[in-house]
């Protein structure tokens, strides 16, 4: 049953692959010039880093909610894309025209926002080496309300332009071109799962509680701050790069739960492959829906992540 | 096997446990009793690593637990908690795996050794047929059954139990007791409890704990020999002797 839910799930990604790459406007023939241009540098490199994205969101759900133990936990729970977020305001505000090869200069503003924003939790968090949950919880909730006020003033000391190119990045969107930006997430992706995979028994362990966990033999304090900062490091990557895409990141492990339960041996793969599957048909829909313009992908996801988590409450609630 | 040597806890400069000794011999069943706030389940929180910021010295089998790694203190202490919560839908044998996980390697299974020995201790808890049920749909005594049995499965050399009959109806507390009790021949048993007469019956020793210091320290019949329970608990006990058993039970107060 486990291994026909697997083949199943990857038939839907190779699916999911197949038709994004397929679909878009114009009728493009294998091996024209319109194919290297369109499919190979926008198409394909738009696929994966789509797949990659939303796969490391919901990985990154899964972590956080395993760290925590609420399944209401997020990839931006702590603060993270906010920080990112401001990292960005700041780049357009400050209408930097510095160029660095291999990286995108407002994913490198966005990054080390979201890097800043990481060490402040974590060191307001920090009480003489031991994390406390909640405090983390309540410093990146403040940290994150914080950065969005100073979000807001930066729009408003800056152009109108400048403020609607911030609020165009925080729709969250996947428009690149070539395969720079799959290879920048490809690092993030593989340490996430490998590391994940091979914490699989500590992620079960941690759901029964921090006292009972520790006298199994796993070190709380130490893993969860591993967790944490491996965690931010990879919302990080993905928000720098395509701004701060909404509901991948919970949807994709409730999806994964109601497959797999909670054996986080399997709901590893399980988690990654439907958050990406997930995040290209939103991007494929985001990119056709609308004939004259495409949709900020970000919008997408809430628009079906939205109702979609709803009836996972309900549906939830009722059994 | 066990011993504590000037062993003292504080949160925010409020002393827990005050300069605590204990050696405990192999094999015996040592139950800790005290008013509610003397310390006890914070001491067996910390013998087994769940409060780590504690002072003095605490040795296991003759090594410094200080200088041991989490994985391998649980290799040979494990502790069933007061409250059983378990927070994910785990079937009783997903968790019996987990309280394997200090012997294990991240990519190592349970060999069909392991596996057998775990079927063992579930069929000598009478939970075999419980294996594929999810913990979340146990009664409180099948699950103190599944948490001792786990603990167990975990092969410590000593077994801390936090008021492991608190929650449960007499039958099952009879049960879970004669449980705790066939568990002696194989493992130390250190008990935390408000069962005062299934500690007095059971156990070979008994320590009383009162604002965080050890009050009296010895055998059951010591105890209550010198009235020490009178004075642990600001409490006169009315007493009878057992029926079967040559020594003393508390009976229950009447009140007009």
């Amino acid at each position: 049953m486990k291994n026909l839910k697997f083949t199943i799930l990857f038939f839907l990604c190779i699916l999911a692959f197949v038709l994004a790459i397929s679909i878009g406007p114009g009728e493009i023939s294998f091996g024209s010039h319109l194919f290297n241009d369109v499919i190979l540098n926008i198409r394909l490199p738009r696929v994966l880093t789509a797949f990659m994205v939303g796969g490391l969101l919901a990985l990154s759900g899964l972590l956080f909610q395993a760290m925590f133990r609420n399944s209401l936990a997020t990839p931006y729970t702590l603060g993270v894309a906010s920080g990112a977020s401001l990292g960005a305001a700041l780049y357009f505000l400050l209408g930097v025209s510095i160029t660095i090869p291999f990286f995108n200069v407002v994913s490198v503003f966005s990054f080390i926002g979201a890097l800043i924003c990481v060490l402040f939790v974590y060191g307001l968090a920090n009480r003489s080496g031991r994390i406390e949950t909640h405090t983390l919880l309540l410093s990146g909730v403040v940290i994150s309300m914080v950065c969005s006020s100073l979000i807001l003033f930066i729009q408003f000391l800056g152009h109108e332009r400048d403020a609607l190119l911030v609020v165009r990045w925080l729709m969250g969107g996947l428009d690149i071109v070539g395969m720079d930006a799959p290879l920048r997430l490809l690092p993030f992706a593989v340490i996430g799962l490998f590391f994940s995979i091979y914490k699989y028994r500590e992620l079960n362990i941690l759901y029964l509680g921090d006292d009972l966990a520790t006298s199994r033999g796993v070190d709380v304090i130490k893993f969860r701050k591993v967790l944490y900062l491996l965690n931010s490091f990879m919302v990080a990557a993905v928000v720098a790069e395509c701004g701060p895409i909404g509901f991948v990141g919970l949807i994709a492990p409730h999806m994964a739960k109601k497959l797999f339960a909670h054996k986080h041996q399997e709901l590893i793969p399980a988690t990654f492959m439907l958050g990406g599957c997930l995040l290209v048909i939103c991007d494929l829909l985001a990119r056709n829906i609308l004939q004259e313009t495409q949709l900020p992908v970000g919008i997408m996801t809430a628009l079906l992540g939205g109702p979609f988590f709803l009836y996972l409450l309900l549906s939830e609630a009722k059994s | 096997m066990l011993k504590l040597s000037n062993f003292s806890f504080e949160i925010n400069g409020k002393k827990i446990l005050d300069n605590i000794n204990i050696e405990l011999a192999d094999k015996c069943q040592l139950t800790i009793l005290g008013p509610n706030g003397s310390g006890k389940s914070t001491l067996i929180k910390s013998i087994c690593g769940i409060n780590k910021s504690w002072t003095g010295e605490l040795f296991i089998q003759g090594k410094n637990v200080k200088e041991q790694s989490q994985r391998d203190l649980s290799k040979v202490i494990s502790y069933v908690p007061q409250f059983l919560e378990v927070h994910a839908d785990f079937t009783v044998w997903d968790f019996f795996e987990m309280s394997y996980f200090p012997h294990l390697d991240n990519f190592r299974s349970l060999s069909l050794e392991e596996r057998e020995r775990g079927e063992e201790i579930l069929e000598s808890f009478h939970l075999i047929d419980l294996r594929n049920r999810s913990m979340m749909t146990l009664s409180g005594g099948e699950r103190q059954k599944v948490f001792i049995a786990s603990s167990v499965f975990q092969n410590p050399k000593i077994l801390l139990l936090d008021e492991p009959t608190s929650y449960l109806d007499p039958k099952h507390q009879d049960e879970v007791n004669q449980l705790i009790f066939n568990l002696k021949s194989k493992m130390n048993i250190v008990l935390v409890s408000h069962d005062i007469n299934s500690s007095l019956i059971n156990s070979e020793r008994v320590i009383g704990l009162k604002n965080g210091s050890i009050f009296f320290d010895g055998s059951p019949s010591e105890v209550l020999e010198k009235n020490h329970l009178n004075d642990l608990f600001d409490k006169k006990f009315n007493l009878i002797k057992h029926p079967n058993k040559n020594i003393d039970i508390i009976v229950p107060e009447v009140y007009s």
